[in-house]
């Protein structure tokens, strides 16, 4: 078989979408044990190696889907799958393929190991993390009601993010950018024209030549696409993460320049 | 038939205070297309946004400066200048 010719880049995921064999193979023999060795790495005992070991065989699984347990709407009705044999929901193929996701906008290898190490992450800030690694000091959900994106909100950026919030806030601003990815080019146009340039709603209309409402219409939908869109980059990404929209807003608003990769020390 | 017109004014503020928590992280992150950066408009450009602006574009133009805005966040701020301008 004539070698791959790897690009670590979008024609990388179009030929695993492809099927292409020679993708498949250094997906599997190259940059899965890029993967697994990168978040081993950031452990230091057996049980989070363990769970680093399982965390990236399912990133490279959920490349391609994820099955999921879920309830279908006529659960009640229907009959067991004879795959599964459960009785209180059905295993049914996510077909949002984690790949999907991958925007060309940096390396592939970069991004998977974002991937990995955001679900490392939240596994880490788990109820167990104070059994796993007791020095960290990644914001946790404990008894205070808090979790780590809304302490991430609250944090000050001077001083700077460790290691492993870097890595989420990374995955934060991904899923940000899908979001704005995925909203239609006209609506965001709308919201800059509006929001960010303070150009009046009715002029914006008189231009277009449509009715105000249209233009409300249309920047409402934008903005309910970016949000649901980040939302759902996220919950694809780490589907063990919790995030509410407005946790991620107030990062947005109080750490920009850590968002756009920037030197919070600096700012 | 006030309370809709707060309800719908209310949401608005809710909208824009939202995408303005998300503004700082797109102007950094969304910079002229590669090849645009540091190159001017050029006149035509400048002339097709004026148009819109002035509401006399023709579908095409609309879907020409949709795209230009959609590129170049410099023509963004021109087209709000002048619709601004003819307040």
């Amino acid at each position: 078989m004539a070698e791959y010719e790897f690009d670590n880049g979008l024609g990388f995921k179009e030929d695993l979408l492809d099927g292409h064999e020679g993708a498949l193979n250094h997906l599997l023999t190259e940059v899965r044990p890029f993967l697994e060795n990168t978040m081993l790495k950031r452990c230091n005992e057996d049980r989070s190696r363990s769970r680093a070991r399982e965390i990236a065989a399912d990133v490279i699984a959920d490349c391609f889907g994820r099955k999921t347990k879920r309830k279908a709407p006529n659960a009640e009705t229907s009959e067991p799958s004879v795959e599964d044999g459960e009785d209180d929901g059905v295993l049914e193929l996510d077909r949002r393929k984690l790949l999907n996701l991958y925007n060309g906008s940096g390396k592939f290898t970069g991004w998977i190991i974002t991937v990995g190490l955001s679900r490392l992450a939240t596994f880490w800030s788990s109820g167990e993390k104070k059994y796993l690694v007791p020095e960290s000091n990644l914001p946790c959900e404990d008894g205070d009601g808090g979790n780590w994106l809304e302490n991430l909100a609250s944090a000050s950026p001077i001083g700077g993010l460790d290691d492993v919030e870097e890595e989420l806030v990374s995955i934060l601003a991904s899923a940000i950018d899908y979001g704005f990815d995925q909203a239609p080019a006209l609506a965001v146009i709308y919201l800059r024209l509006a929001f960010l340039e303070g150009v009046p709603q009715n002029r914006i209309a008189d231009a277009w030549a449509i009715h105000p409402a249209n233009i409300s219409r249309r920047m409402q939908t934008g903005m309910e696409v970016i949000r649901e869109a980040s939302i759902g980059y996220l919950s694809s990404v780490d589907p063990m993460l919790r995030i509410e929209w407005q946790d991620m807003l107030a990062v947005c608003s109080k750490h920009p320049q850590i968002l756009a990769g920037e030197d919070p020390d600096d700012a | 038939m006030l309370f809709p017109i707060i309800f719908k004014h209310e949401y608005s503020l809710k909208m824009e205070k939202e995408f303005k928590a998300l503004a700082g992280f797109v102007e950094t992150q969304k910079p002229e297309v590669e090849g645009h950066a540091g190159r001017p408009l050029t006149e035509d450009e400048v002339s097709l946004i004026r148009t819109v602006a002035d509401g006399q574009a023709s579908p095409q133009d609309l879907k020409k400066v949709e795209s230009l805005l959609d590129e170049r966040p410099s023509a963004i701020t021109l087209m709000a200048k002048f619709l601004k301008e003819s307040i």
